[in-house]
């Protein structure tokens, strides 16, 4: 079932997005952006007469037989996309056409070479900022070393607020992973820079639809704590409201073993 | 997770031990009655804190549930991403609860 919504929902997102060029007239010459145009729109037509056999299917194994058409077309197509912004990936509009392709997910593979393209090409253009944080779940080490290229050569502020905050985010996150205390706290005081450094250049910049700037005020209030809640050492003291509304300190049960449950319904 | 800690609650009454919770559920309406059918009597903190912030963002938390013992001096002596299962989970508190026994009789 998520499998089918997650389709339909690229189906649609893509939809839009090449039903908006359709009526733009041909060149003579015709364009990268046309060409990846002409190919997805192929892809559409094809995507959407299993859609509607979809819809009309009882049968599960015909079910999966037409789930797995309809990825093996979309990976098809992300593959001819790629090989056409390869071998053109000085040009401009490679940009637009790995950025679609990141976007698309489920195929890490090719987010990669994207970012790698988008690195050695396009590392200046505006909105190569927030490709740092896609890029982070994939592969973190190479998001690492984009985002740090994205701050350090893009002239936008967006961009480089963005880039400074997946810089802190993954540095926090190798800190509380790593073992050595002179490592850990290394990493946390880099993090911070970075992230306190995103802060001043956040004003109005959006990661997705919120501020970018409540990402990193969440990314900035546990860093103080990554070399505290390990094992060996003195938990922080929590203060807060019980679900009464009463308040209390974690601290109020000193001398008691403390089982601390992070718990929700669900 | 439920039933193992109502009788971990149980079996430890008047032990030097408490179960606290930090709970997820943000502004639910039907949360107290959850509560009651599910028979969960401990207290627990509200994640949501309008003025600190949230605790999970302040404990760095990574997934649902996370769970922590913390010895009678509140040092940190285990912590879990997921629920260890019963058996393990038991063994850490019985014995940092025979300890704080000792040590403060």
């Amino acid at each position: 079932m998520r499998v089918l919504l997650l389709t339909a929902a690229f189906m649609l997102s893509w939809q839009a997005w090449t039903g908006a060029v359709q009526d733009s007239k041909q060149p003579k010459q015709i364009s990268l952006a046309e060409r990846a145009k002409a190919l997805e729109a192929d892809v559409q037509k094809k995507l959407e007469s299993i859609s509607k056999r979809l819809q009309e299917v009882k049968d599960e194994t015909e079910r999966d037989k037409l789930q797995d058409e309809a990825t093996s077309l979309q990976k098809g197509m992300a593959k001819d996309l790629l090989k056409l912004a390869r071998d053109h990936a000085a040009d401009p509009e490679a940009f637009t056409v790995l950025k679609k392709l990141t976007a698309m997910g489920g195929f890490p593979e090719g987010q990669k070479e994207a970012a790698q393209l988008m690195l050695a090409n396009h590392i200046a253009k505006a909105g190569i900022g927030e490709e740092a944080p896609l890029l982070a779940n994939v592969d973190p080490e190479l998001a690492l070393r984009f985002a740090r290229a994205v701050s350090e050569r893009n002239p936008n502020k967006a961009d480089q607020a963005i880039a400074l905050f997946t810089i802190g985010a993954l540095l926090k996150q190798q800190a509380i992973a790593e073992q050595s205390d002179a490592k850990r706290d290394r990493l946390v005081a880099e993090a911070g820079k970075a992230l306190e450094t995103a802060k001043t250049k956040a004003q109005d910049v959006k990661l997705g639809d919120n501020p970018l700037a409540v990402f990193i005020r969440s990314q900035l209030a546990g860093l103080k704590n990554v070399g505290q809640l390990i094992a060996g050492k003195p938990v922080p003291d929590i203060t807060g409201e019980d679900l009464d509304g009463k308040s209390f300190k974690l601290s109020d049960y000193r001398g008691k073993v403390v089982l601390l449950d992070f718990w929700a319904h669900w | 997770m439920f039933p193992h800690e109502r009788s971990l609650v149980k079996r430890l009454e008047g032990k030097p031990f408490v179960l606290i919770g930090v709970n997820g559920d943000g502004n639910d309406q039907d949360l107290k009655k959850k509560n009651e059918k599910e028979k969960i009597t401990w207290r627990s903190f509200k994640n949501d804190r309008p003025e600190q912030g949230s605790i999970t963002d302040e404990w760095n938390h990574e997934g649902w549930p996370t769970l922590f013992v913390i010895d009678h001096k509140g040092i940190i002596r285990e912590k879990w991403l997921g629920s260890p299962g019963d058996k393990v989970l038991d063994e850490a508190i019985d014995k940092y609860v025979k300890l704080a026994d000792k040590e403060s009789p």
